[in-house]
This record gives C-alpha cells, sequence and structure tokens, in this order.
C-alpha cells in the first residue's frame, strides 16, 4: 500500500466526520486495492475539509 | 414511443409559476432496514391493481416502476436506482394547493401498496438503518446505471459506480420545479445556490444512519463532494458542487458542467445508452457529424448528435440550482446551439425556442410526515420575488454564501456567517418567499407555517428526530413512519 493511501487509511479511520457507512465502503475500496495515490490525495482533502466544518462553533 | 424521440409537452405558455415536485423517501421493512429491490417488485404489481400503469423495463427484466395520467400530464413513481428510495414525481401544476391534494391521494395508494408487503415509508432524508445487500441488486439490475457503470468504466472510471450508487442509496431530497423566463434562469440559478445554506440550516433531517445519531445535522451536502471520488478522472464531482464564483451566462454555467472527460450520461437510442467509442465531453459530442458508438450490449451503433441530445445532456448535472432547458427541436439545430455556445450568446439564441424552462431546486432533503409543502412554497415564493432575493443576498460574498451548507449541516439554524445568526437570516429568508407567494395572491403562503415553527424554536427536523431517536428505535420509526 503506498504512502498516501496510508495516510487515507489513518485519516478516515479517525476522522468524526464520517458516518461509519461511509467509513466502511472507504475502507472497502481501499482493501480491494481499487485506489490510487492521486485518488487518496483527493478523498484525503475531502475528509479535512467536512472535518473543518463541523469543529467551527464548538 | 422512445423517451428520447417524445417532443416535450409545451409548458412555456404560463401566466403564473408552476410547480412540479419529486418526493424521495425512504422505504423499510418491518425492522427498519432498507427494502429490496425484490419487494419492490410486488410493491409495482400492488400499484397496478390499484389502477396504475406499472413499468417494465425490459433491458433488465424487471417492473422499475408506475405512471398514471393527470390533466395532461404524468404521475411518475419509481424506486430510486432500484430499491432504498421510493419517488414520486407530481406533473407541473398550477399551485401548492393542487399539489397537497394530489400528493395526499398518491401518498394513500403508495403506502397501502407498501403495507401490502410489509414496507413502510419514512419522512426523514436518509435511510436510518445500515444499507446492506440489496444495494448489490440495484448496482446491476437498472438500466441507467448499467449504461452509467459500462460508460465510467470506459472512461477510466472503474470504482465510480459503486460509491457514488451507494451513498445515493441512503439519501433522500424533496426537490421542486418552478417555472421561469428564460431571462431569469441564471440570476434564479445563482440566488437558489447561494441560499442553499439556509435550505440546510431550515429543512435538515438527514442525521440518523447506522442506527446512530451523525455528528452532522444533513448529511446529503457534506456527502455530496463524496459521491463520485472513486473515479480516477480528476473532475467529475463538478457535476454537483457548485463553482466557487457566480455564473455569469448559461453557457458559462455550461461549460463548466460539461467540462468532465466524458459524457456523464451519454445519448440514448432505442432505449438504450450509446456510448461512444472514445471518451469525449459533450461540447466535443455536438461538433462531430456522426460516429460510431456501442450500446450496453456491446452492438455498433451510429450516432448523430440531435437536439434531444443536447436537451439530455443539459439535464446531466445535479447542482442545487439546475435548470431544465428544453429546447424545440423544430425551431433549432445542433449547430446554431453549438455556434451561440462557442460566443457565449445562448440567452439570445434560445428565446422563444423553449417548450420548457423551469428551475429544479435540489437542496433539501426529504420533509417531515404532514410538512411536504413547505419546502416547495420556500422555492416557489422565492423564486416569485427575484429582486428581493438579489437583494438579501448581496450582503455576503459568495464565497461566504458557498461555505455556509456545511456550517449549516453541522450546527443546523445555530449556525452564523459573519457573527451574523443563521436564525435571524432565515426570518428575512422565509419572509421573502412569503412576500413572493403573496404576489400570486393564492393564499400559498400558510404552507410556510413549519419554517415559522422552526426560527422561532431554533429546531428544524433533524433536532427533533434526534429527540424522538432518544426514545428508542421503535419511537423513532413510529414517529417518522406514514
Amino acid at each position: 500500500m503506498n504512502n498516501e493511501v496510508e495516510q487515507l487509511k489513518k485519516k478516515a479511520l479517525n476522522s468524526k466526520a464520517l458516518p461509519q457507512y461511509f467509513r466502511d465502503l472507504l475502507m472497502r475500496e481501499i482493501e480491494e486495492g481499487n485506489t490510487t495515490p492521486d485518488w487518496a490525495k483527493r478523498v484525503s482533502d475531502e475528509i479535512s475539509f467536512v472535518e473543518s466544518f463541523l469543529k467551527i462553533g464548538k | 414511443m422512445r423517451v428520447e424521440d417524445q417532443k416535450p409537452r409545451d409548458l412555456t405558455d404560463w401566466k403564473e409559476r408552476l410547480v412540479g415536485i419529486e418526493y424521495e423517501n425512504p422505504v423499510v421493512d418491518l425492522e427498519g432496514n432498507p427494502v429490496s429491490l425484490s419487494a419492490m417488485q410486488n410493491v409495482w404489481k400492488n400499484l397496478g391493481a390499484m389502477g396504475w400503469k406499472p413499468k417494465f423495463d425490459s433491458i433488465v427484466n424487471l417492473y422499475a416502476g408506475a405512471e398514471k395520467q393527470y390533466k395532461g400530464g404524468t404521475i411518475n413513481l419509481i424506486s430510486d436506482n432500484g430499491a432504498g428510495n421510493f419517488e414520486i414525481a407530481l406533473p407541473p401544476l398550477s399551485d401548492i394547493h393542487e399539489a397537497q391534494r394530489l400528493l395526499a391521494e398518491v401518498h394513500k395508494d403508495v403506502v397501502e401498496a407498501l403495507r401490502k408487503e410489509s414496507l413502510f415509508y419514512l419522512g426523514i432524508g436518509i435511510q436510518p438503518g445500515r444499507p446492506g445487500e440489496p444495494i448489490e441488486d440495484y448496482r446491476v439490475k437498472n438500466t441507467l446505471f448499467t449504461g452509467f457503470s459500462k460508460n465510467m468504466e470506459q472512461a477510466g472510471g472503474p470504482n465510480a459506480i459503486r460509491f457514488g450508487n451507494s451513498l445515493f442509496y441512503g439519501l433522500a431530497a424533496h426537490q421542486t420545479g418552478v417555472s421561469l423566463r428564460l431571462p431569469e434562469v441564471l440570476p434564479t440559478i445563482n440566488e437558489f445556490i447561494k441560499t442553499i445554506g439556509l435550505i440546510t440550516a431550515l429543512c435538515g433531517n438527514s442525521s440518523i444512519q447506522n442506527w446512530e445519531v451523525l455528528p452532522w445535522k444533513e448529511w446529503r451536502i457534506p456527502a455530496y463532494p463524496f459521491r463520485f471520488i472513486a473515479t480516477e478522472k480528476i473532475g467529475f464531482e463538478k457535476t454537483t458542487v457548485p463553482r466557487k464564483t457566480p455564473f455569469t451566462s448559461l453557457a458559462d454555467f455550461l461549460k463548466y458542467y460539461w467540462d468532465v472527460p466524458f459524457m456523464v450520461l451519454p445519448p440514448l437510442r432505442n432505449g438504450s445508452f450509446v456510448i461512444p467509442e472514445k471518451p469525449m465531453t459533450y461540447p466535443e459530442y455536438f461538433t462531430k457529424k456522426e460516429m460510431e458508438g456501442r450500446d450496453i450490449f456491446g452492438n455498433p451503433t451510429k450516432l448523430i448528435p440531435t437536439v434531444a441530445d443536447i436537451n439530455f445532456g443539459m439535464m446531466c448535472l445535479w447542482v442545487w440550482g439546475k435548470p431544465h432547458i428544453s429546447i424545440d427541436p423544430e425551431k433549432a439545430t445542433v449547430e446554431d446551439f453549438v455556434k451561440h455556445f462557442n460566443s457565449d450568446t445562448l440567452e439570445e439564441y434560445l428565446e422563444n425556442k423553449l417548450v420548457n424552462c423551469y428551475v429544479e431546486a435540489r437542496g433539501a432533503p426529504t420533509s417531515p410526515k404532514g410538512e411536504e409543502m413547505a419546502i416547495p412554497a420556500l422555492h416557489l415564493g422565492t423564486a416569485n420575488n427575484l429582486t428581493e432575493l438579489q437583494e438579501f443576498t448581496k450582503q455576503f460574498t459568495w464565497k461566504e454564501w458557498w461555505e455556509l451548507p456545511y456550517h449549516a449541516a453541522a450546527l443546523g439554524l445555530e449556525a452564523k456567517i459573519k457573527d451574523i445568526s443563521v436564525r435571524s437570516l432565515s426570518s428575512e429568508f422565509v419572509l421573502i418567499a412569503e412576500r413572493g407567494l403573496k404576489k400570486r395572491a393564492l393564499g400559498e403562503e400558510k404552507y410556510l407555517a413549519p419554517f415559522w415553527e422552526r426560527i422561532k424554536t431554533g429546531k428544524n427536523p433533524a433536532d427533533r428526530m434526534n429527540e424522538l431517536f432518544k426514545k428508542g428505535k421503535e419511537e423513532f420509526l413510529k414517529g417518522v413512519t406514514y
């Protein structure tokens, strides 16, 4: 597993914003090897984006 | 006659704006799990016995929905992607009163047809349980998504259908179409995109999934950027998420959403999608004289671009404020459309060449039971009071409005823009809708009542659902079931 995908896996597992069902879908994509470094980077950026809004006002 | 050969009904000759509504609602079994595709087959047969005309999809050999004629239009019932969501699409109607009467009649049949199979129709915006095996059914047994999947695969996005479709499965929305004149299209789209954060704050109703309270009061909005990320082709997410700057013309809008590596849904021929041999964008396709493609069974099929293909291509985007423009094939040509698309003069060219023109508001989740007319009234009222809406939204930048849906998805009516409370902004927003409805003098402003209650209490439907869920799964299901 390349570094970007490894990072994505860690981020998804620790994300407070992602529902469990969505997290499971992501994990399945990763485990089945349906990933590229570019894809992992984009998904990772999206997770950071939604996480940032969840924190606002808390 | 095939869908692609039909001339659309002329709906441009209106005096007061027409309203068309699509209601998507989750359907669950006795345990609260999503309905399976096979259970839905019996539902369509039940509706057939109740006077509806079931629709059989011979390509996948399954019932795909049911329909009934109403005053020259059609009431369409479908099961979104084969299972999970039940969708009721009402034809364009003269006012909200008529929509309420018609929906009550349709609900009566739908609820009865579902109950016969021990299935239940819910007033929430997300499947509350965990989507399971039924996903396997609808991934493959649906013409639309078979074509979509093959198209994506050919263009290098092998995982997108699994991923995007799975997200589709969980989410349900109530979408309103409101008639517009052509010059109103672009400003209305921009205003509807800007105010989607207020819609999210007021209407949030997607907070329980997996039998857990989500960290978001509304998951529909945060989920959207993820829907198509499983494709390796960058840019595909553009089909839904708005641009970070306003749109300046119809061509500018279409250029943005058509700037994806391939046609999101390829042209239809003889009831099947036809995928060009080489992936190409919609504008590239419209400039070709003819080309070879293959239908979803792999049969070679010749493609010659038509005005119907342009109409279809304009539908293949799903932004919060979506224009629906149907060009009359007898008054326009593909060549002239391309010329005016390239010279940014589509508004001038298309004037008096349309058979339908409306905006579809796509940002609101499913309404709670008994409050189904509030969202259509809000969209109809604001579209009918565009100048005031434009004045109101001037107080914040596009970027500030653009970010609000994410704040509002997390915080509901407690969200703020630049320290200004969304609750007070929502009050001004609903007043604009109220004045817009009063201009029609039909008494439709009464349907805004649920919003005044939400503003008064500071609680949107998700807040109420979360409180109900604390009492237990059974109490919750009882409270949201029709």
